[in-house]
């Protein structure tokens, strides 16, 4: 999962931006801030008028000017200096934010000088984690957020103080605010409409997920409505030429007929009813799993946690560096580890991106950059176990196609990848890539793979096979004979290869007999919880 | 759990889920291998049994060449040349890459275990099959025709029995010059009725081949096999359909024409024979007008050829016994002598007829 805040300069201009406003603030806050006392030069000015009075009634004619009781500051100028002292607020609590979200960052960018590299990279792992679970990034979005309210707060409070002096000039502000406030709508409304459009804002994904979620709970409640379903009933059975009017005659006719379609209706409203308030649980109940975790989801082991921390580390390690070094020792990490609970999917789509870069097609023929033999055979590898398991795992997910995909266009049907150093794992691969052909494990000769690659090979395919059972459905459940064909060159070894290779290898042959056999990430086991035996 | 699931099959005696899954199947084949070499014999033999259960439509997969040439290897253990044995009559010869160098293989191999009824089924079985394979015919060791003395027999349902009866088969066993080897295999394609391929090559063969004074023996074991495969094919529709379903009565005329067809070019031979014997040994034909039809078809003439004879035969034929079992009698302690025996024929024609 990518880092939210993998800068820190964002906040930096946050601060900036911050201090500005509230100094900009501040100075119409002290230019208002007479408006809420009482003005001395006032009084002294009625007292002066209530000596001359004094002296000389006849000054003011009729009038007997009084020494004014202060009842407070007007409410024109409480509004004003309201929103202004809000804008102002809002600007130090945005600085504020920024101020920590920076020490946030530095907590988050600091780098753990204990432990291995995985360790380490797992103690980043976690942090980003918390920082997911937590929303900072939505928190430190709020920042900008802050921000341009305080600004729509002070251009209202400018507004509205200027109206009372001068409407001109009033105007100009009004106009100017209006101006900004629209251009502003129009971004939100820009960005929901489109994922591509460059102005995207926190409000744009808000007003999109209202906008998709909306119209389903309404498409339900059509679809389930009863009026419609008669009235699309009796549509169907007109003829074209006067559908439409006898779609009208319909509509009124089950308008007017009966209280019974007055029942209808209210059944109708009903269920509308129920769909939105489906809508606001499902909602709720999203933001509940996101907040607290899922609830019903039994805790699951620290095992199972940490294999899920360093399947995301990898993740981030392949997405976030280039070095060929670092990508061979997370892949020798990635390829030891049997279960892949979590895998992010476009790990698959990484390992293939490697193994093309580690290899170069020359006169149809596939061969090892040099230098690049380890990462290469490993890269080859992590394709293959994490391209099976997302197939168990997920078998319509987009990725896989993508991966073939890039595979065919990096190599092709006719490059003989023969002579690259990992027979096994390639001729898997290919046999993924291309199911059609099943002549895989022919040339292979008296290649002897290495026990991890055998392993790893027969493990990967047992996956796959069980896949590929579930899905084919071509003259009864099948597992693709390639697969079949892998056990049999597997179990005619000699000497045969280890128990564990054995057991999936009759694995295979077991789901393709239709025996109870489940294929979990764990392994294979029947499903009275044996595994399958070795003798 | 794969062993269970096979004898499920079995039970089933569906061939179709077993075709289906063949290519699991013949994915289990060198594990039931490896299983039968260490001593446990479940796994090979639900392999055998699921697979007969599916006959005549399922094969291994031909993928299994490599696997099987490393287990008919010459200097493999004898345990896993009775595996290979064992399951050969299910490999798929006609679409082996390199079957040509298999089929010696697998006949030094096959000559390596040790005989038994049952595996003298299962190769006699896997020999015709490979002998309907014409790119692999010329491949098949002479050693392995002469193996057919052994006199095995076919399995009931053997469906090679047929192809096995081809034209270029006959023709093969011909050019030995092995008059038994050419008996057993005619008594092996003749063992059960069926379709006849090569039905003018062995007319042939046997006017040209089990003709003459000598061949007596031979065609009294074709002439029995004959009357019994006709004695079957005169059973009726009903009867033959409970192993055939699809036969009907033009395919059962057909067959009795064809057997009927040997039968009478056998007996023209022994004819021709006896003619011979009458002619260039003065043995009168009134001699043979005592036999019944039956006897005479099964008289071995080289009863009147044998040098010389014991004294207890000569005891034998003085006796008032019935001719058919003196005669019979003599050929079965004579029938190997190759020599002509004049002083005997002499002495046999002083007995039946002047003594």
């Amino acid at each position: 999962m990518p880092c939210p805040c993998q800068s820190d300069t964002p906040v930096l201009t946050w601060i900036t931006q911050a201090g500005l406003f509230s100094a900009v603030t501040s100075a119409f806050v002290i230019q208002v801030q007479p408006g809420l006392q009482p003005d001395p030069n006032e009084e002294t000015a009625a007292l002066l008028r209530v000596l001359i009075y004094k002296t000389d009634n006849t000054t003011f004619g009729g009038d007997v000017p009084t020494v004014p009781q202060w009842s407070g500051p007007p409410r024109s100028i409480v509004q004003v200096q309201a929103m202004l002292y809000a804008s102002f607020t809002a600007t130090l609590l945005s600085a504020f934010l920024a101020m920590l979200g920076k020490q946030w960052l530095n907590r988050y960018g600091s780098t753990d000088m204990r432990g291995t590299v995985i360790e380490r990279s797992q103690n980043r792992q976690r942090k980003l984690n918390g920082i997911v679970t937590w929303y900072f990034e939505h928190v430190m979005e709020a920042l900008p957020l802050m921000l341009q309210a305080a600004l729509l707060l002070l251009g209202c409070a400018l507004c509205q103080y200027l109206w009372e002096i001068d409407l001109t000039v009033a105007s100009v502000i009004l106009a100017v605010t209006s101006f900004g406030l629209a251009f502003y709508f129009f971004v939100v409304a820009a960005g929901a409409a489109s994922r591509s459009c460059p102005y995207q804002t926190p409000g744009s994904r808000v007003l999109r997920s209202v906008v998709s979620t909306v119209p389903q709970a309404f498409e339900y409640a059509l679809e389930h409505s009863t009026a419609i379903s008669i009235l699309r009933s009796d549509l169907t059975c007109c003829q074209p030429s006067t559908s439409i009017n006898n779609f009208v005659y319909s509509a009124l006719a089950i308008l007017c007929a009966s209280p019974l379609v007055l029942l209808i209706l209210t059944i109708d409203a009903i269920r509308l009813g129920l769909a939105m308030v489906n809508l606001i649980v499902t909602f709720a109940r999203r933001a509940y799993i996101q907040l607290f975790g899922a609830p019903s989801t039994p805790t699951r082991g620290s095992d199972q946690q940490t294999t899920s921390m360093h399947l995301q580390c990898v993740s981030w390690i392949l997405r976030t560096s280039q070095d060929k070094t670092v990508h061979l020792s997370t892949l020798e990490s990635l390829a030891t580890m049997v279960q892949l609970d979590d895998l992010d999917p476009a790990i698959v789509a990484d390992c293939c991106d490697i193994f093309i870069g580690c290899v170069k097609v020359v006169d149809r023929t596939a061969m090892v950059s040099q230098g690049l033999e380890p990462l290469a055979t490993v890269s080859a590898t992590c394709l293959l176990l994490t391209f099976s398991y997302l197939s168990v795992m997920d078998p319509s997910s987009d990725i896989l196609g993508d991966v073939r995909h890039r595979y065919v266009m990096a190599f092709g049907p006719w490059t003989d990848t023969r002579s690259l150093p990992f027979p096994y794992t390639i001729r898997a691969i290919e046999g993924i890539i291309y199911p059609d052909q099943d002549e895989q494990w022919l040339d292979l000769g008296d290649y002897k793979p290495s026990s991890d690659e055998h392993f790893i090979t027969a493990h990967a395919l047992t996956k796959l096979a069980w896949s590929e059972y579930k899905s084919i459905e071509y003259h009864g459940k099948k597992v693709p004979a390639w697969i079949l064909r892998f056990a049999f060159h597997s179990l005619s070894m000699n000497p045969l290869p280890s128990t564990s290779v054995v057991a999936n290898c009759l694995s295979i042959i077991a789901i393709d007999l239709d025996c109870n056999i489940e294929v979990s990430s764990a392994g294979t086991t029947t499903t009275d919880g044996r595994c399958v035996q070795v003798q | 759990m794969i062993i269970r699931k096979l004898e499920a099959m079995i039970r089933a005696a569906d061939p179709y889920p077993i075709e289906i899954r063949k290519t699991a199947i013949t994915a289990f084949f060198p594990y039931a291998v490896l299983q039968e070499q260490n001593g446990r014999h479940e796994a090979l033999d639900a392999f055998l049994r699921v697979q007969n259960a599916a006959r005549p439509y399922y094969f291994m997969e031909p993928w299994v060449e490599p696997f099987v040439a490393t287990l008919l290897n010459e200097e493999g253990p004898i345990s896993a040349k009775r595996a290979a044995t064992l399951t050969s009559p299910h490999l798929p010869w006609r679409y082996f890459a390199n079957g040509e160098h298999l089929v010696p293989l697998w006949a030094a191999a096959v000559l390596a275990v040790p005989y038994t009824d049952k595996t003298g089924q299962i190769i006699a079985d896997t020999l015709l099959k490979i002998a309907a394979c014409s790119p692999l015919l010329p491949h098949i060791p002479s050693g392995m025709w002469l193996w057919l003395n052994k006199r095995p027999s076919l399995p009931p349902d053997c469906t090679e029995r047929r192809w096995g009866s081809a034209q270029g088969v006959v023709q093969t066993i011909r050019a030995l010059g092995d008059v038994e080897a050419l008996t057993s295999y005619l008594l092996l394609v003749w063992s059960e009725w069926d379709y006849i391929y090569g039905l003018e090559e062995m007319s042939a063969s046997i006017r040209e081949d089990l003709g003459g004074i000598w061949m007596g023996h031979h065609r009294e074991d074709l002439l029995r096999r004959l009357d019994y495969i006709l004695g079957q094919l005169d059973r009726g529709l009903e009867y033959l359909r409970q192993s055939k379903p699809s036969l009907n009565e033009e395919d059962i005329q057909r067959m009795k024409a064809e057997y009927g067809q040997l039968k009478e070019v056998l007996l023209e031979v022994a004819r021709e024979a006896t003619g011979t014997l009458v002619r260039e040994y003065h043995i009168p034909a009134t001699l043979f007008g005592l036999l019944t039809p039956a006897d005479r078809c099964g008289i071995p003439l080289e009863i009147h050829v044998c040098d010389p004879p014991p004294i207890s035969l000569i005891a034998c034929l003085t006796q008032p016994l019935p001719l058919p079992s003196i005669l019979r009698e003599f050929t079965a302690q004579f029938i190997r002598d190759p020599q002509l025996p004049t002083a005997v024929l002499g002495l046999l024609h002083r007995c039946c007829f002047n003594g």
